[in-house]
């Protein structure tokens, strides 16, 4: 009889964890994308490329106020990166901010390219790479989802 | 040899939801989406093959243990083949069709000069069906170990015969 009630209770813990990770896993889902729609919505990033001419220096600058209407708190990451033709780092920067459920947060996040990168002074014509990494995490950082998008030329060997 | 009704019935019920279905369906779909979908990294023909294979390997396991008594030993270990087997279907829905990355999906795309890659990472939860089939696994050893001392119980003094 104890026995019985012991596999009876196991049963049940089994059941009711199944039901937990089903439960985490739809509400992180659904969180993640909902983020993601958000981010990416109009008017909640604000993208600007300016040249300074006194130095011939090009400032990348992407602020943000994305809002989080999920269940769960998200973290947001945005990285930029200017690389070489060779894969290697010539400017890089990062940010990340929490946006409790429900919240809203503000960033942002600037990378300053060098002259000597964009030798005519005109970036279309720059060799090299443009790194854009976003990426989106939440239920305590354990899931997430994250897009990297790099623009330019030949591939890295 | 006795085959429990249900276990038909589910096995049928299965085949046709994860491997008649999806194969149909796959004939259904224009070839132009199915070009698309390549070209963004996704291999749609390879994905509903595999839940195909899944469903058929499914549908059997569960009318093989339809065959067996609750207290025999292969009627065990079909049930922990299958519950690890679910285990499996888990991994392979958390990868998008790649058990093997064992719920961290890479997507990766490249076109003029633009590269793409998309990255899901669902590890936590493979992790916790991992533990889930875990517990499962005692928790069929236990009604197993359950059944048979029922049936001595019962039948104390004729053998049992857990062969089959």
């Amino acid at each position: 009889m104890k026995n019985m009630n012991r596999i009876k209770a196991l049963r049940l813990g089994i059941i009711g964890f199944e039901v937990l990770t089903i439960a985490l896993c739809l509400l992180s889902i659904y969180t993640l994308f909902n983020a993601l729609s958000t981010a990416i919505s109009g008017g909640t990033m604000n993208l600007n490329l300016n040249k300074d001419e006194s130095t011939g220096e090009w400032r990348f600058v992407l602020n943000g106020n994305p809002k989080n209407t999920g269940f769960l708190g998200v973290t947001l990451f945005f990285e930029v990166a200017i690389l070489d033709l060779s894969g290697q780092d010539i400017a890089r920067n990062s940010t990340s901010v929490y946006i409790p459920a429900g919240g809203a947060n503000q960033f942002s996040l600037s990378l300053n390219i060098p002259p000597d990168v964009v030798p005519g002074g005109n970036l279309e014509e720059a060799e090299g790479y443009f790194e854009l990494r976003f990426s989106v995490r939440t239920l305590g950082d354990l899931v997430g989802f994250t897009n990297i998008l790099r623009i330019g030329g030949e591939a890295a060997p | 040899m006795k085959v429990r009704k249900r276990s038909i019935m589910f096995a049928v019920l299965i085949l046709v939801i994860f491997t008649i279905l999806p194969l149909y369906s796959q004939s259904v779909i224009p070839q132009e989406y199915l070009r698309a979908f390549l070209s963004q990294g996704f291999n749609l023909v390879d994905l509903v093959s595999k839940i195909a294979f899944i469903g058929l390997v499914m549908s059997i396991l569960i009318l093989l243990k339809g065959f067996f008594e609750k207290t025999s030993v292969t009627y065990l270990a079909l049930s922990i083949v299958s519950t690890v087997f679910w285990l499996l279907i888990v991994f392979f829905a958390l990868g998008v069709g790649k058990m093997e990355n064992l719920g961290l999906t890479v997507i990766s795309s490249e076109a003029g000069g633009v590269s793409n890659s998309v990255i899901f990472d669902l590890r936590l939860f493979a992790y916790l069906a991992t533990v889930i089939t875990g517990l499962k696994v005692v928790h069929s050893i236990l009604k197993f170990r359950q059944a048979k001392s029922k049936v001595t119980q019962v039948q104390p003094s004729q053998p049992l015969d857990t062969t089959n």
